[in-house]
């Protein structure tokens, strides 16, 4: 994996358009080159709902297209989307904290309508048994080993810019990721040895 | 790597790198060929193996690309909303429970030994949250009424729309009205204290406002 630039080509790329030639195209080109970092760190902050990290996407780059012009570009881009990511997930989760205590203490002690979880037909689509495997999985890391592994392994983030991001040390995201690999292994030998036994 | 057989340790180091494909051609070809010396080092690269042949990450980037496929779309009309609204509707009758709450809280702060409010909850310490600390001219008071006025930078820095503070006016009012139909002199007071916690409890910290409350309550 190369080594990362404060800013990466394209970044600069988007920024020169976005303040010099055609504005929409550039937020086309940043939302779209993006997207996928974005959702899957919302869809892991948010635990895995879909609903709310694509709320929580859309979110994310109204901020940034807003601000775009100000970038200062200290940073890459993925870096100050990653800070941004983590910052409107946070308020999300913090207002459904404060949202469902002040739903209790309305209804003092009458049963609290729960709004149905349940995944939609096109998510249920999605959710194959691949995904669903795999998530229980990752969900079973502990948090910094499963922020490292998904940055690194789904992401592909050096672990310089991963460092940045996180502020831990490269020696430290290593070993986060050694761990979680070596965890995530012995989850799929036992649940694949589960499988064997029940088929057999 | 050096000519010499290298560490068992040296060889744990350069797993991760292995595995990631961050290691040189002549590095990758070499370590392969160490590896038969190093059981441990090799038992950790099968474990590697194991994640990388079940979990294929182009398979999963895929799928997260598919989820995400219109989000630029949706940026773009969010964008293109002349007077964009972050609150909508639904959104708003979600935090509707707080302001009921507020208002009872309220009802049990407020002296009601007359209808006029007591003054110290306009000092300027309340003009001072009430314009969210942004240094933009939030909330102007004239005669106890409040007056909205939220300028471009403002919305901007993710501190409300106009047409977001309209509406938590409106329905602050209706709210207060509801809240206290025998006390009118008491609604526009309450209305406002209301609005006030919810511009706060979405502007500031909602965790502290929680805290606050909960505070009160007890």
């Amino acid at each position: 994996m190369g080594v990362s630039l404060a800013v990466k080509q394209d970044d600069s790329a988007i920024l020169h358009e976005y303040v010099h030639g055609d504005r929409d195209a550039a937020i086309t080109a940043f939302v779209r080159q993006h997207q996928r970092f974005v959702y899957s760190v919302a869809l892991r902050q948010l635990g895995n709902d879909h609903d709310d990290a694509q709320d929580a996407s859309q979110d994310v780059f109204i901020r940034a297209v807003r601000s775009l012009e100000s970038f200062k570009g200290e940073s890459s881009l993925q870096t100050w989307l990653y800070r941004i990511t983590v910052n409107v997930c946070h308020s999300m989760r913090r207002k459904d904290k404060l949202r469902s205590w002040f739903v209790r203490s309305a209804d003092d002690g009458e049963p609290v309508e729960v709004e149905d979880s349940a995944p939609g037909p096109e998510q249920q689509l999605m959710n194959d048994a691949f995904n669903e495997r795999l998530m229980a999985m990752l969900q079973e890391l502990p948090e910094k080993q499963r922020e490292t592994f998904c940055l690194r392994y789904f992401d592909e983030l050096s672990y310089e810019e991963m460092s940045r991001m996180l502020g831990t040390s490269v020696g430290g995201l290593k070993a986060n990721y050694f761990h979680a690999v070596q965890k995530l292994a012995g989850m799929i030998e036992r649940s694949d040895s589960d499988r064997h036994r029940r088929e057999t | 790597m050096t000519s010499q057989k290298p560490s068992e340790k040296e060889m744990r180091d350069r797993v991760i790198d292995y595995v990631s494909g961050a290691l040189s051609p002549e590095q990758h070809v070499e370590f392969e060929s160490l590896l038969s010396s190093f059981p441990d080092v090799e038992e950790q690269v099968r474990r590697f193996r194991v994640v990388t042949s079940t979990i294929d990450a182009a398979q999963v980037r895929d799928q997260l690309e598919k989820r995400t496929s219109d989000l630029s779309i949706r940026v773009h009309e969010s964008l293109r909303e002349a007077s964009p609204r972050r609150i909508t509707w639904r959104q708003f009758m979600q935090w509707s429970p707080i302001l009921v709450t507020a208002s009872v809280v309220l009802l049990t702060l407020v002296p009601h030994d007359g209808a006029k409010p007591d003054a110290r909850f306009f000092d300027e310490e309340m003009e001072q949250v009430l314009r969210g600390g942004s240094g933009d001219s939030l909330v102007i008071f004239a005669d106890r009424d409040v007056d909205f006025s939220v300028t471009e930078s403002t919305y901007e820095s993710g501190t409300g729309s106009a047409s977001d503070l309209a509406l938590l006016q409106d329905a602050a009012e209706d709210i207060a009205t509801a809240a206290m139909p025998h006390v009118p002199a008491r609604q526009e007071y309450v209305a406002q204290e209301s609005l006030e916690l919810l511009i706060h409890s979405e502007l500031q910290d909602a965790e502290k406002v929680l805290k606050e409350l909960e505070d009160v309550s007890s």
